[in-house]
């Protein structure tokens, strides 16, 4: 598997950029060549030197250290919320694909309704009951996120609980549990890996979306989506506060789709080369 | 032809069996998000720092005051007869700024969409004939950055290119229909993305059919090969995928329009939130997801239509 990761190119381009982007989140104090929070009013709507790579903002933070900062959030908004996400949906999906009938039916249904909010408007949503914030914001990526693993996982739990494997686990008297979480759980992992790689992007989607509106990561913390709203005020003089941080997101939302995709071919050699 | 008829109906009543507890759901959730909301939603309605009088006033306008069986039976027989409440800042009635306001979504929406599917298609069936070749790698590459790009970021950096940079279009507002190109390419860039990608994958199924073959040794041109009798055959998943495309426009616009400054329902929805103007919040989320099922729901059913092996027996 490993290997035909490794023989896919830009699998391991978008990994490498996802790495960085880690890396970078991780060492960033390190790497942040000002305080991302300590504001300057002298020189505050700068343009860039070699003090301030990327200029500074309407209170003269350094436009760097608060896109090295930026890089934290991000990632802890997106893995918190796709963990979570992950593991209530599969609990849900996992119920109802093992319960069948009517509670089946009954899950369903609420994964449907959610699912009809579409696009960010749910996380809009949340947001109006919950309030801005970083908490609200990954709570609000979660309940985004649910019910699509949900139906993800009840999909591929499905499938594997009708195979032989499974009913000769349930014929020796295997309990519950067990089938769930020895049997049909480690054979259904390859579609809920897929999904939550690229959910890991969509997630950094949606919640500097949220940012951009002011309804979600509120300032003083550094964020690329919040950043990118302040950085259109400065446009026409400093374009580059308003690039860079949408290069930013776009770069790691890429690495996430093209690295889900490639795990994708990799989990599941049978789709693979001929139909690429 | 009365068989045929009979199927349909069944199609029909089927999917309305199904619509109708999901409208009825998300009608129940929509009205249930003032309650979720800690502390007293009247209190919150009206502004921290209200008189007790007026939080009083604001409590029996909207209802809050009765048990939470009969107000919601309040709200949705409200809702279903076009009644949605006064919104709390501007004190007219939701449903009038709704109507004011969705005809700049919807141009924005229905435009992207067409965008979307004519460019998705084109660029789809391009990627899919030129299988693994330069033009098809290009092609693969620019969709997936398309699909990841945010679109207020791509907004941006439209507005940076065309208006400032060209003074080509118009950056904000709505006065003309010059207004409506950037919004427009904002919105149906990403979807055109996905359809793209789509058509590509399914239209490389399609062409390795033995009727493909048959058709190509028939000696018909490639152009007819290609648009008529393979693109034919891959139009249904990805009428399907456009229709799902349009209800997610509409949602989408609620960035856009930000960026833009258009006086849509998406930035409506946005200050809504802000403002914590809930009657206006709850009326413009329940049209938006309405729509959205609505549309689904003639997508599944144009579905029965054009491809009989999807109705029921």
């Amino acid at each position: 598997m490993l290997q035909r990761f490794r023989a896919n190119t830009a699998a391991v381009g978008g990994a490498t950029v996802i790495a960085l982007f880690i890396a970078v989140a991780i060492v960033g104090p390190v790497l942040a060549p000002h305080d991302p929070l300590a504001q300057d009013l002298f020189s505050n709507y700068e343009s860039s030197s070699w003090a301030h790579p990327l200029g500074t903002d309407h209170l003269g933070r350094d436009n760097l250290s608060r896109m090295i900062y930026g890089a934290r959030v991000s990632l802890t908004i997106s893995v918190t919320s796709v963990v979570l996400g992950l593991l209530i949906g599969m609990a849900i999906g996992l119920v109802a694909a093992y319960s069948r009938g009517i509670v089946d039916a009954f899950l369903m249904r609420v994964v449907d309704m959610l699912l009809a909010f579409p696009d960010i408007l749910l996380a809009i949503a949340i947001i109006a009951v919950l309030g801005e914030g970083i908490i609200n914001t990954i709570i609000a990526v979660v309940v985004y996120s649910v019910p699509q693993f949900a139906r993800i996982v009840r999909g591929a739990a499905l499938a594997v609980i009708e195979t032989d494997f499974v009913s000769a686990g349930r014929a020796l008297g295997a309990s519950h549990p067990r089938l769930v979480l020895r049997h049909i759980v480690p054979n259904c992992l390859s579609p809920i890996v897929v999904h939550a790689t690229i959910m890991l992007g969509t997630a950094i989607l949606i919640a500097s979306g949220l940012s951009f509106l002011g309804l979600g990561v509120q300032p003083p913390d550094p964020e690329w989506g919040a950043m990118l709203s302040k950085g259109r005020e400065l446009l026409r003089s400093t374009p580059i506060a308003a690039v860079a941080p949408g290069v930013a997101i776009t770069a790691v939302v890429l690495s996430f789709s093209i690295v889900g995709d490639g795990l994708r071919d990799a989990l599941d050699p049978k789709l693979e080369r001929e139909v690429r | 032809m009365t068989a045929a008829l009979a199927a349909f109906g069944r199609h029909v009543a089927r999917a309305l069996v199904h619509v109708v507890p999901v409208l009825f759901g998300i009608s129940l959730l929509v009205f249930l998000v003032v309650h979720f909301i800690p502390g007293d939603p009247a209190v919150i309605a009206a502004g921290l720092e209200s008189s007790p009088e007026v939080v009083e006033r604001i409590r029996t306008e909207l209802g809050l005051d009765l048990p939470l069986q009969q107000q919601f039976w309040r709200f949705l027989s409200g809702a279903v007869q076009g009644d949605l409440g006064e919104s709390i800042r501007t004190g007219r009635p939701v449903a009038q700024e709704i109507v004011e306001r969705f005809p700049h979504t919807f141009r924005i929406a229905l435009g992207g969409t067409l965008l979307a599917a004519l460019l998705g298609l084109l660029v789809g069936v391009t990627a899919a004939v030129h299988h693994n070749r330069l033009w098809d790698n290009l092609i693969m590459v620019l969709t997936l950055v398309a699909v990841s790009t945010p679109s207020y970021w791509l907004a941006l950096m439209l507005m940076l290119l065309f208006s400032l940079e060209l003074g080509l279009l118009p950056s904000i507002g709505v006065g003309t229909p010059l207004h409506y190109v950037l919004p427009i390419l904002t919105l149906g860039m990403q979807s055109a993305g996905l359809i793209a990608r789509m058509t590509r994958s399914t239209m490389l199924e399609v062409l390795r059919q033995e009727y493909i073959r048959t058709a190509r040794a028939k000696g018909l041109v490639e152009v007819v090969v290609v648009y008529k009798h393979a693109l034919r055959n891959t139009l249904i998943p990805i009428v399907s995928l456009i229709g799902l495309r349009f209800g997610g426009l509409l949602a989408g616009t609620v960035l856009v329009e930000s960026v833009f400054a258009i006086p849509g329902m998406g930035r409506m929805i946005v200050e809504a939130v802000l403002n914590r103007d809930f009657p206006l919040l709850q009326g413009s989320v329940l049209v938006v997801a309405t729509v959205f099922v609505l549309t689904n729901l003639l997508v599944d059913l144009v579905y029965g239509v054009v491809d009989p092996r999807l109705r029921p027996a």
